[in-house]
């Protein structure tokens, strides 16, 4: 059975290294990307339906890419700023489990 | 309206007083005058006029414009004038048969004038002008009194503004004279109190705790450890020490319970001092909230305490205990300021010494890749991975140096550039250089494109600037950072040159996280993001462009943010050479 794997990592270079050191340790592996907080809560209900095994999590990450039509983040991002991404995210992938 | 009605009011009760006294007097009526101007020695009045008057029913008599001659006899002389007496005549009108000095609690001469039909005789007369005659006594006590209380009151004021003015300047020194306040209260106990024989002030000896022992820091005779000279008979000055002082019981049950205290029996006046021979001991705590700071302690003369001794003893009490209070907190604010300016210092010169780390192999590291790209021996994946390679070690090392400017900038000291001339054709080499280490590092996947339009900075022509090299690449490098960082995907962040005849421009444009054009000059302040950055985009200090304004700075160069809706230009200036 392939191992499922979760990166979460806002920087592409560490992400990219990251990603390229795990292939390498599990070439059958199958690794997924997400890279900012806002993605992970849209694919919430995904990760429901297909658990991963591992979760690498990075714990200060970016709410969301700049965009023009970009909403404004939920009062608890807010509130807890970047610094907390990572712990509201392992919080949700619990209430999850 | 209500004045004239209080006016009434008063007249009625005068009125009424001047009735008392002309009915007991025997009189068939009276008039109470009062001196509206005086002499130079206050015995003839020039002007009198009239405070109240009765007549008996049935008599009717117009208020008189002026006094008559006994009344101003009474006046003058300040006794009893008899009248002579008139023919006894019913239905006549009644004349003056006596005229007696008043004197008023304001000082203001008066008389009072009786009228009747005959001589004013028999007990009741002889009564009315002895209880007159003790008025004016009885005022004048009283009126003493009321000066002397009032005259006290305008001392204490006196003293507690002058007690304010010399605690605001010991309190902005930064070694304040306790003992020119402990004078100072003393004094303003000694003015305000006549009947004060000795003051002493003092001090719990141990942190503010109420069982702490009370050192005596002042008395009357002056700060307590040191010599007083005396003049001993014969003109000749002796010095004398000052005598031991026991524990003091009374004080320190007040400052144990916090609560003011006096008494007047000798038997705690003795046990408190049995030097001093007082009447009575007030005792005050010295404390602000709950926090004691020692006692004040009155010694009096008389055997009965003044009125108003224990509020001025508290008063006085109180604004000694405000002034510890203040002191006490800002001495504290003082060590905790010095405390954070050398552990400032410490992690200012931290960092700099990191920097000096970092910087080192940082560059070595940049260097041996530049050669290795340079000598051409490795192939196009290779070769892209050392690229990226010397870019992630640039941004260290820019890094590094943001971090020793900021220590440098923290110490206090001022940034020095390392300036040369830098050509049109160095200053493209830096910004493609800059540029190209921003695409490289830049995520492919949110493809935001860094160009370098090259005509303009040739704008520069011949004429060079004078700046640091690794100034500039700080400063272009920060802004390309924040480029990257706050573009919209699928952008062109665009470099150019600006030139006029006094200075040259290079801007950085960028469409992206609007930025308030209110904020546009907060951008360059030390540790300030905006709103959406600082949720939105993740990591970052605030610091990127205040070091980069304060690189610029140093080379007598300026930095502006420009916002246009979502199009943000940043330009660094330098003058020309």
């Amino acid at each position: 059975m392939k191992p499922f794997i979760v990166v979460l990592e806002d920087d592409h270079l560490q992400e990219d290294l990251l990603r390229d050191q795990l292939q390498h340790a599990f070439p059958a592996a199958r690794i997924d990307t997400v890279v900012t907080e806002q993605d992970f809560r849209d694919r919430l209900a995904e990760f429901r339906r297909e658990r991963p095994d591992v979760i690498i999590m990075d714990v200060m990450l970016r709410w969301a890419s700049p965009r023009p039509d970009a909403p404004a983040p939920p009062a608890d991002v807010a509130s807890g700023g970047y610094q907390r991404a990572g712990f509201r995210c392992a919080e949700l992938i619990f209430r999850v489990r | 309206m209500k004045c004239a009605e209080e006016a009434a009011v008063e007249r009625w009760r005068v009125d009424g007083l001047i009735r008392v006294l002309a009915r007991a007097s025997g009189s068939s009526g009276a008039i109470l005058w009062e001196a509206t101007e005086a002499t130079m020695d206050g015995s003839t009045p020039t002007a009198a006029s009239v405070v109240g008057l009765w007549f008996a029913d049935g008599v009717a008599m117009p208020a008189p414009t002026c006094p008559d001659p006994a009344t101003v006899e009474a006046f003058a002389t300040r006794t009893l004038v008899m009248a002579a007496a008139g023919e006894e005549t019913p239905g006549r009108e009644p004349a003056v048969t006596a005229a007696l000095p008043v004197e008023y609690l304001d000082g203001r001469h008066g008389a009072l004038t009786l009228f009747g039909h005959g001589d004013l005789t028999g007990d009741s007369f002889d009564i009315t002008v002895d209880l007159l005659d003790l008025l004016p006594a009885l005022c004048a006590v009283h009126r003493r009194t009321i000066w002397d209380e009032n005259r006290s009151w305008l001392l204490l004021a006196a003293g507690i503004t002058a007690f304010n003015k010399l605690a605001s300047e010991q309190l902005a020194r930064t070694d304040p004279d306790d003992q020119r306040i402990y004078q100072a209260a003393v004094q303003i106990v000694h003015d305000v109190i006549p009947d004060c024989i000795r003051c002493d002030v003092y001090r719990a000896s141990t942190g503010r705790s109420r069982t702490s022992r009370l050192n005596l820091v002042r008395s009357s005779d002056g700060p307590v450890g040191g010599r007083r000279p005396v003049n001993a008979k014969g003109g000749t000055t002796a010095r004398v020490e000052p005598r031991p002082r026991a524990a003091r019981p009374f004080a320190a049950s007040v400052l144990r319970t916090g609560q003011q205290r006096a008494t007047t029996k000798p038997e705690e006046i003795t046990r408190e001092d049995a030097d001093v021979d007082a009447g009575w001991l007030a005792c005050t705590p010295i404390q602000v909230s709950n926090q004691p700071y020692g006692v004040l302690a009155i010694f009096g003369r008389r055997p009965s305490m003044p009125a108003n001794a224990l509020q001025v003893c508290e008063i006085i009490g109180d604004q000694l205990g405000l002034y510890l209070h203040l002191r006490q907190a800002l001495h504290g604010l003082r060590e905790a300021r010095h405390t954070l300016q050398i552990t400032s210092l410490s992690q200012a010169e931290a960092l700099q010494d990191l920097e000096h780390q970092l910087g080192g192999p940082l560059l070595v590291t940049t260097e041996r890749v530049d050669l290795i790209i340079r000598q051409g021996r490795v192939d196009g994946r290779t070769e892209s991975q050392l690229r990226a390679v010397r870019g992630l070690c640039r941004k260290a090392m820019r890094v590094a140096m943001s971090a020793g400017v900021f220590a440098t900038l923290s110490k206090g000291q001022p940034l020095a550039p390392k300036l040369e001339l830098l050509s049109a054709d160095d200053l493209l080499r830096l910004l493609i250089s800059g540029a190209d280490d921003a695409q490289l590092l830049s995520n492919p996947r949110r493809r935001i494109h860094f160009e370098v339009e090259r005509e303009g900075i040739r704008a520069l022509g011949r004429r060079l600037i004078k700046a640091d090299r690794s100034f500039v690449e700080q400063c272009v490098g920060n802004l390309l950072d924040n480029a990257a960082k706050y573009s919209y995907e699928d952008n062109t962040v665009a470099v150019r040159g600006v030139a006029d005849d006094n200075s040259f421009a290079v801007s950085v444009t960028s469409t992206g996280l609007p930025v308030d054009p209110a904020d546009a000059d907060r951008c360059l302040q030390q540790s300030w993001r905006g709103p959406a950055a600082r949720v939105a985009t993740g990591e970052g200090s605030g610091l990127g462009l205040w070091i980069a304004d304060q690189l610029m700075r140093s080379m007598k160069g300026t930095i502006r943010v420009r916002p246009v809706r979502d199009t943000t230009t940043v330009l660094l200036t330098f003058p020309l050479t």
